[in-house]
């Protein structure tokens, strides 16, 4: 008899319950689709989606502060120091150009779309845009390359900045090793410490100018304050 | 008649085989090893379980897990602190508000970084929201799994209301990186953030009654999920099982009430306990429905943090970069939806974390499964792995 009851009750809720289900599943039959027909159809993005990164070259002051932010490693920037015979054009907000930046690589098939370069950017240059179907079969298909200068006038910017980069180091090591060769004769009636190479002090005030080459510009954060 | 009589004539080694079974050996070639993964749709993801066959039943179950490894602590150890934030979520990729709080609580311990209210309240927010999605997630593949495919549709679409709302937030749909040391990557948008959220609360109340008219109390769910896969306390407990999968099992355990972190000890919930209710205490149907209360607690967390959310500033002041960094190690336990995460970090007083290590409940969900999993039918072993609700990244990372 238990067991009778038992078949019974088990037949009676696989009825009742799927029907329960079948009643809701009924009821979804007369609400609005939510899906949409994809290539006819869009969705809106929000505006903090974050999709493509897009450079504007023109506002970018070259201060590698997004270069620097990424995880990835996939932000490449080289910059010159702008000579006084260069004469570019001005930044947007009106102040000199103190670095021409020749080149700015984003190899944006590696890119995990962070946002931490974005964020950092002082001077909005590097954003993001409402691209988001750009696909390609090879990884060089999303490379971008946002330099506006063309390819021989960054080879000779380059070898400029490297002959002027030679020169300066050349005269700062001149000029350590005449400082060396004065303390050295001053020494000479006292007993000699030990004789100071100036090899040692050379590589010291190479960095230096590579240094100098490379600071960020003093402007950045007024640059900050003045865009907020 | 005819089969044992053959087998009853004294020819040498068919007798020996005989006599061999009953010692209990295989000498029939029954036992079989049937390799379960790491492509099979019921695995989520890519684990691959080694099962021993006798027949339909799983004598033994070995899972191999590393398929989806991607070095999660390896690179956090290469790069700086605050660009650890953006891999965090993809340990979880379900859940990645929940891991990045973990991370970022840690950090925060280390440089006794203080946040206030409202960094506290909205991070307490995307939390639970994203643990609903994730949630929503779990329920709706296991429905999924144990033949149940309308119940899938109607919790993506609730989901996608919940990503959406996250997007519109941090700008990303799972991999959010929003959660930043010392605070949040952006403040709410203008536009009527919390209208949304309060409509997404109006609008998910009613989607649970539905859930369970269309899958909980199903005579065929219950029949195929009530007592199968039973996990004691004791096991649980043993292999360090946490979150929905241990509180299924009766054990009242929770990180959010019981070691409060990021302003939890404001909210008012009921951590849910499973109680054998179609069953046994701890079977599948108990980690289901546990899942299926969690979301009703969370919406009652989300209306509390939405009624207090106070004005404030979203990021702290932090140092610019992280170069004198306090020498040290912290521990941090956050309540993920799958569980414990533990994160354990080391710092040499350099830019860049010494170690980090991250300790995933879905990582000993896995490692408990041979023990409380064997013995059962193939067929149940699916609902048994899709009922403690792994996410392959968040087991490997």
């Amino acid at each position: 008899m238990n067991h009778l009851h038992k078949y019974f009750r088990d037949l009676y809720l696989g009825v009742t319950t799927i029907s329960i289900g079948m009643a809701v599943t009924f009821r979804h039959l007369f609400t609005r689709a939510v899906t949409v027909q994809y290539p006819h159809e869009k969705l809106t993005y929000p505006p903090r989606a974050r999709t493509m990164l897009v450079t504007d070259i023109d506002s970018c002051n070259g201060c590698l502060q997004c270069s620097r932010a990424c995880p990835v490693e996939i932000i490449h920037i080289q910059t010159v120091k702008v000579q006084p015979e260069d004469n570019p054009p001005d930044m947007p907000d009106g102040k000199p150009r103190k670095l021409h930046v020749v080149q700015f690589d984003v190899e944006m098939s590696k890119c995990i779309h962070c946002g931490l370069c974005t964020e950092i950017c002082s001077t909005g240059s590097i954003h993001w845009e409402n691209q988001h179907e750009e696909v390609s079969y090879a990884r060089d298909g999303l490379f971008r390359d946002w330099s506006s200068y063309p390819l021989d006038e960054r080879k000779r910017l380059l070898d400029r900045d490297a002959v002027i980069k030679a020169e300066k180091a050349k005269k700062a090591a001149e000029a350590a090793a005449a400082k060396e060769a004065a303390a050295a004769k001053e020494s000479v009636e006292k007993p000699a410490p030990k004789p100071v190479e100036s090899k040692e002090t050379s590589p010291k005030a190479e960095s230096k100018v590579n240094k100098e080459g490379e600071t960020p510009q003093p402007p950045v954060t007024e640059n900050g304050k003045e865009d907020a | 008649m005819k089969e044992t009589k053959e087998l009853n004539l004294p020819l040498g080694p068919e007798l020996n085989k005989w006599e061999l079974l009953s010692k209990g050996e295989d000498p029939f070639g029954e036992q079989m090893t049937l390799q379960m993964g790491p492509q099979h749709p019921a695995t989520h993801g890519v684990l691959r379980l080694e099962l021993e066959t006798d027949g339909e039943a799983v004598t033994k179950i070995t899972p191999y897990i590393g398929y989806l490894h991607r070095c999660f602590e390896k690179v956090a150890e290469s790069v700086t602190y605050p660009q650890v934030v953006p891999y965090c979520d993809r340990m979880d990729y379900l859940a990645g508000m929940n891991m990045c709080l973990g991370y970022v609580l840690a950090v925060e311990k280390l440089m006794e970084i203080e946040v206030n209210d409202r960094v506290q309240t909205l991070r307490v927010m995307v939390n639970e929201l994203n643990r609903i999605a994730s949630h929503c997630v779990a329920l709706a593949t296991y429905g999924l799994d144990i033949g149940a495919w309308t119940p899938l549709l109607y919790l993506f679409q609730a989901r996608e209301h919940i990503l959406d709302i996250l997007e519109e937030l941090s700008g990303a749909r799972m991999l959010f990186n929003y959660i930043r040391i010392g605070g949040l990557a952006k403040d709410i948008p203008d536009n009527g953030w919390t209208k949304k959220v309060e409509n997404f609360l109006g609008y998910f109340e009613p989607k649970i009654p539905e859930l369970n008219d269309l899958l909980s109390y199903n005579k065929i769910f219950i029949e195929r999920t009530a007592n199968v896969g039973a996990m004691s306390q004791e096991i649980a407990i043993a292999y360090g099982v946490t979150g929905p999968n241990l509180r299924a099992t009766g054990f009242d355990y929770d990180m959010r009430r019981d070691a409060p972190y990021s302003g939890y000890e404001n909210y008012e919930f009921e951590p849910q306990l499973g109680s054998g209710e179609q069953g046994k205490p701890g079977d599948c149907w108990d980690r289901y429905i546990v899942r299926v209360r969690e979301m009703g607690e969370s919406m009652k967390i989300i209306r509390q943090a939405l009624d207090r959310l106070p004005e404030g500033d979203v990021q702290e002041k932090i140092p610019k970069n992280f170069n004198k960094m306090p020498v040290g190690e912290v521990y941090t336990s956050t309540e993920a939806p799958r569980g414990e995460l533990g994160i354990y970090l080391v710092s040499d007083g350099t830019k860049i974390p010494y170690r980090v290590k991250a300790r995933s409940g879905a990582y000993c969900s896995v490692s408990a499964l041979p023990a409380f999993a064997s013995g059962v039918l193939i067929a149940d072993l699916v609902a048994i792995v899709a009922s403690i609700d792994i996410v392959l990244g968040e087991v490997d990372r």
